[in-house]
């Protein structure tokens, strides 16, 4: 939007220097990113208050007594909107909303933040954490949005140029893998994006585990949407140039000042959670952008930690629970951590360390191919 | 009247925009639009015609529910509570042809007219698509029974009788403005409640657990309507007796299983008669009820047995037994029209725990010994019969299933005593009596007046805020509460004896998650019995279930032999959670396992998962606790003390469990040497537990206000 005013203004014959920096997408990006923690800073704690005014609770902790003060029963969830609020505030300031990319990010960012927040609002209203749309409701609302995403993914219309749409790229690897063809790469899109939206769904299990993590994975991407969405550097470094892309730079940026304006609060003790809002939305968000660049197959190295957590708890519920034995000590894996006798604010500085770690070797992937 | 305007709004839009599309290739659309246009006028027209006057002071009232009686009979019941308070004008009774209302309701006096519908739950697929062919039928018959009848107000007591007019009743509720009422009598609500109470206008229910159930938050408690001649319970005992045709000066026994009879409640009754003949004045008058299928006759089933059992004394051709006295004390006959007389009469009533049946008797303030039927949907009987014990207004005996043939039976003994404890002991049965009149909801006709007037009066209704969540549904999402709470009963705790009733049946099943249940209550009701059970089928449980069932037998009071063997497979096991439940088994019956000859193998077996290079912390950490139950003192502090700046904080805690374990218990004496060895002990851990200031300070305060209330 800024940018509308600006050249209503250019216009106006209004012309200043710096007008210019909104051409850059990195002076954008860090604006936008100073915008939305700044956003999340100022409203915050008042959204807190009213989501703990309107009901929305986390019930999901046994409440031993009355008296039990270690249950985390009663924090305020459904945090997710406020990221929802400063992220698209920012988006609507900053980016250049005419670009084809961020359309699209926009809507399964806010989409899936919906479906989430029907289903805190369900475990709102019922009191109870086993209430929420059922596990088929839950899965059929994505895919609502997520077959419609692949198939605009393969068409003509897609923002993502046609010779590349269909190929897979691995990190390391100079030349594409293979192309699925347009079949074949609509059923891996679905797929893999219901995957990656689960598999940060699940690893919201502790007070800033996915805050942090979320945080470096969208910063990965956005670095791999400077490179790509810049001739020059992509040529170089041998990546497929995708026009375009940068403006992900500032939509993923926006993104990481939401979430850490979010972290803010969420740190141990948390004073909010993100609940189902929040992580569906993060996890739509980072499946969009990994398929906008290209870099799908980077979310395993990348996502490593998300990969992770949602193997263990398919593992453990899908095939311990059919032969009746566990098979890890807990799932999802911050527990079988916090199982171990480690304490909770511990587990996640140490996820964060392995987050970070996998980042910066996926960062490697940049050079080394 | 913006309703209406819309209405009008639309239609005239439709009719609008298909004329304009008259001319073009749209024209068949144009066609359709226009007729929907009209017809939508036509229809608001109707509306706007019939729209209420004020609504008269005597109302005509439609009433339907059938199929039992348990259906007809409170919604004749409130069929009386509106006359009694002048509301009626005309009523119409909706039923279907062939079922109880057909007997019930003409012998009231009132109109009844036909539908047909038929039971949609159960049976196989072309039965259920049968069933909503006739719904649908019986749907339009009741379009035109009520389009005709113009009724006011509808009630309707559930059951597939009432959603063919249930329905109608909703379809026609913007042309008559007619109110629908729904009564539901059980605690359970069927399906067809759950979706009845979407349409209706308000849903009474009988018990307040039930609005857990109903999907529409337009609930009231009213308690259970019972027919106006159970309202009075005074009266002198001797004259009922007298008008019911039974010796005065006798003890009065009801047994009634419901009109189709109840095959346990009959066989148990006629096994523990010879013993109960010798209750001085005893007059046992049983319905022993309808039933008649060529698996069970009920009649002739019972006079069999009961002629075994009394020989020449029981007359068969009246179904009646004498003493030696010539005095009748055993009346039985298939159904009693008279039943209340009876039931005032009686001094105990056996019965079953269905919702109708409990409120009468409970109105009338009747001892009961309650005998629920098992396995129904969510257990209701069962539950009814539980929340009256508990409330100290009856005895309660469970059946349980024949491990042989799958019957249900009660048990005859169980029975006799029962019955002999309770007529040998006047103040117990007061009490129950006493009970059974506290329990009873008194206002329950003032509720459901009240709340009818609300309805149509279209005023605010005095809806259930608190939504309780039943204690069986918190059992069955949460399997382990219930197991908690039944460690700490004892035997004649309600629960417990419900919960034993079923430990078989549950060890039966195919799926491993209910074997699992039964393993756990084995545990939980210290089945002794059953611990052979275990041993037997160890070697083909899996995981979980080896878990539990050492954990079962952790919780034995007494140690038993099979223990040894089953520690042993336990610590042989694959499974990590099987050997470290095996290990503490050992370590909770240490003393008594040292005592047998395996013994010493077995310690070497438990002293390897200390030593083993690649075992699971948690076997470990059992093992580490064994050690000092296994090892004397020198041997212990030598191979356990490396684990005390061991990496694992739950090493190092298990180290700590044994040190104290062993002072506690004497094992370790030398407290120096002890103390020397925890001085090298890592205690920086990376456990903590937190303190929120702000939490605690909240509790405090408002335990503060909790003691002052």
């Amino acid at each position: 939007m800024i940018d509308l005013v600006i050249s209503w203004l250019r216009h106006a014959g209004v012309d200043f220097g710096f007008f210019r920096l909104m051409d850059y997408p990195t002076f954008r990006a860090l604006m936008g990113m100073a915008t939305a923690l700044g956003l999340s800073l100022m409203l915050g704690f008042r959204i807190i208050v009213m989501l703990y005014r309107e009901g929305y609770r986390d019930t999901s902790g046994e409440l031993l007594s009355i008296a039990d003060t270690q249950s985390k029963r009663g924090t305020p969830s459904a945090g997710g909107v406020m990221m929802l609020l400063t992220a698209c505030t920012s988006v609507a300031l900053w980016c250049d909303l005419e670009n084809p990319f961020v359309p699209p990010l926009l809507l399964g960012f806010l989409y899936l933040g919906m479906v989430g927040f029907v289903d805190d609002f369900q475990k709102a209203r019922l009191k109870s954490s086993l209430g929420g749309l059922g596990q088929l409701a839950k899965t059929l609302l994505q895919l609502a949005f997520l077959v419609p995403f692949a198939l605009y993914f393969v068409s003509s219309h897609s923002p993502v140029p046609q010779t590349l749409q269909t190929l897979i790229h691995i990190p390391f690897y100079k030349y594409p893998l293979l192309d699925l063809g347009s079949v074949g790469f609509v059923f891996f899109t679905v797929f893999a994006m219901f995957s990656i939206v689960n598999a940060v769904n699940f690893t919201d299990g502790m007070d800033g585990l996915l805050g942090a993590t979320s945080v470096l994975a969208v910063g990965v991407y956005v670095i791999f949407a400077y490179v790509i969405g810049q001739q020059a550097l992509a040529d170089r470094l041998l990546f497929p140039y995708i026009p375009g892309v940068s403006e992900i730079v500032v939509f993923g940026a926006v993104l990481m000042g939401s979430v850490l304006g979010f972290l803010w609060f969420n740190a141990y003790p948390a004073e909010v959670f993100m609940g189902d809002t929040g992580s569906l939305a993060i996890g739509g968000a980072i499946a969009m952008m990994a398929f906008f660049v290209k870099q799908e197959m980077l979310f395993v190295v990348v996502g490593g930690l998300f990969v992770l957590e949602i193997l263990t708890s398919l593992v453990q519920d899908k095939i311990g629970y059919r032969i009746g034995r566990r098979l890890v000590h807990r799932a999802p894996f911050h527990h079988s951590l916090t199982h171990r006798g480690i304490a909770e604010t511990k587990v996640v500085v140490r996820l964060w360390i392995l987050s970070l770690m996998l980042a910066l070797i996926g960062l490697l992937s940049l050079k080394v191919r | 009247m913006g309703g209406l305007r819309s209405k009008v709004m639309l239609g005239t839009g439709s009719i609008f925009l298909g004329w304009i599309f008259l001319g073009t290739p749209a024209s068949r659309i144009a066609a359709v639009g226009t007729v929907a246009g009209v017809g939508f006028l036509v229809y608001a027209v109707a509306v706007f015609m019939a729209r209420p006057r004020t609504r008269p002071q005597r109302l005509r009232v439609a009433l339907t529910g059938g199929g039992t009686g348990g259906h007809v009979y409170p919604a004749l019941a409130i069929h009386g509570m509106l006359e009694r308070q002048e509301m009626v004008d005309q009523t119409l009774y909706l039923g279907v042809s062939g079922r109880a209302e057909e007997l019930v309701v003409p012998r009231h006096g009132l109109p009844i007219h036909f539908v047909s519908s038929a039971p949609y739950a159960g049976g196989s697929l072309t039965a259920r698509i049968k069933s909503l062919a006739a719904v649908a039928l019986g749907t339009v018959q009741a379009l035109v029974a009520l389009a005709r009848f113009r009724p006011h107000l509808v009630v309707a007591t559930g059951g597939y009788v009432s959603a063919p007019v249930i329905l109608a009743a909703f379809l026609l509720k913007p042309l008559l403005h007619l109110k629908i009422v729904v009564e539901e009598q059980n605690l359970v609500p069927g399906v067809l409640n759950k979706v009845a109470s979407l349409l209706a206008d308000v849903m009474l229910v009988s018990f307040r657990e039930s609005a857990y159930f109903i999907w529409s938050s337009r609930c009231v408690f009213t308690g259970y309507p019972v027919r106006s001649e159970y309202l009075d319970a005074s009266g002198d005992r001797r004259e009922m007796k007298r008008a019911a045709g039974v010796p005065e000066d006798g003890v009065l026994v009801l047994v009634t299983g419901g009109s189709l009879g109840a095959r346990s409640i009959n066989r148990a009754v006629a096994e523990s008669i010879a013993r109960l003949k010798q209750i001085p004045g005893l007059h046992v008058v049983h319905t022993i009820g309808l039933m008649e299928t060529p698996s069970y006759s009920a009649m002739a089933d019972t006079a069999d047995r009961l002629a075994a059992a009394l020989g020449g004394a029981f007359d068969r051709a009246s179904m009646s037994a004498r003493d030696e006295q010539r005095r009748v004390f055993y009346r039985g006959c298939d159904y009693l029209h008279n039943l209340i007389r009876y039931q005032r009469a009686a001094d105990l009533v056996i019965t079953r725990a269905g919702a109708g049946s409990l409120a009468e008797l409970m109105a009338l303030g009747k001892a009961m010994v309650v005998i629920p039927k098992r396995g129904l949907p969510g257990d209701h009987q069962e539950l009814n019969a539980i929340g009256l014990a508990e409330a100290g207004a009856a005895e309660v005996l469970f059946e349980h299933r024949e491990r042989g043939n799958g019957a249900d039976v009660v048990d005859a003994a169980e029975l006799t005593r029962c019955v002999e404890q309770l007529l040998g002991n006047r103040e117990r049965l007061a009490a129950l009596e006493a009970g059974a009149r506290n329990l009873n909801f008194a206002h329950t006709e003032k509720v459901v007046v009240d709340t009818v007037r609300a309805v149509l009066d279209g005023e605010e209704l005095d809806v259930m805020s608190a939504i309780l969540e039943p204690r069986f549904v918190k059992y069955n999402r949460q399997f382990d509460h219930l197991i908690s709470d039944l460690d700490s009963s004892d035997e004649d705790d309600l629960y417990h004896r419900l919960y034993s009733s079923k430990v078989d049946e549950y060890l039966a099943a195919s799926s491993y998650l209910v074997v699992n249940r039964g393993i756990k209550l084995i545990g939980a009701l210290r089945r002794r019995d059953l611990y052979p059970y275990l041993a037997q089928h160890f070697a083909s449980f899996n995981g979980f279930e080896k878990r539990n069932a050492l954990i079962a037998l952790g919780k034995a009071k007494v140690f038993d032999p099979v223990m040894v063997g089953l520690v042993r497979r336990g610590l042989a096991d694959s499974y990590y959670e099987a050997r470290r439940e095996a290990i503490e088994l050992f370590n909770r019956f240490f003393r008594e396992i040292a005592a047998q000859p395996e013994a010493g193998s077995l310690h070497q077996e438990v002293l390897a998962r200390l030593e083993r290079r690649w075992e699971c912390f948690e076997v470990r950490a059992a093992a580490i606790r064994a050690a000092v139950r296994i090892l004397d003192s020198e041997t212990f502090f030598e191979r356990v003390g490396r684990f005390r700046w061991a990496r694992n904080v739950r090493l190092r805690e298990a180290v700590l469990d044994a040190v104290e374990f062993g002072l506690s218990s004497g094992l370790l004496t030398e407290r120096e040497r002890v103390r020397r060895f925890i001085t090298r002990m890592l205690i920086t851990t990376s456990q903590f537990r937190p303190g929120f200031l702000v939490r605690e300070r909240f509790v405090g305060v408002v335990q503060a206000l909790e003691k002052d209330a």
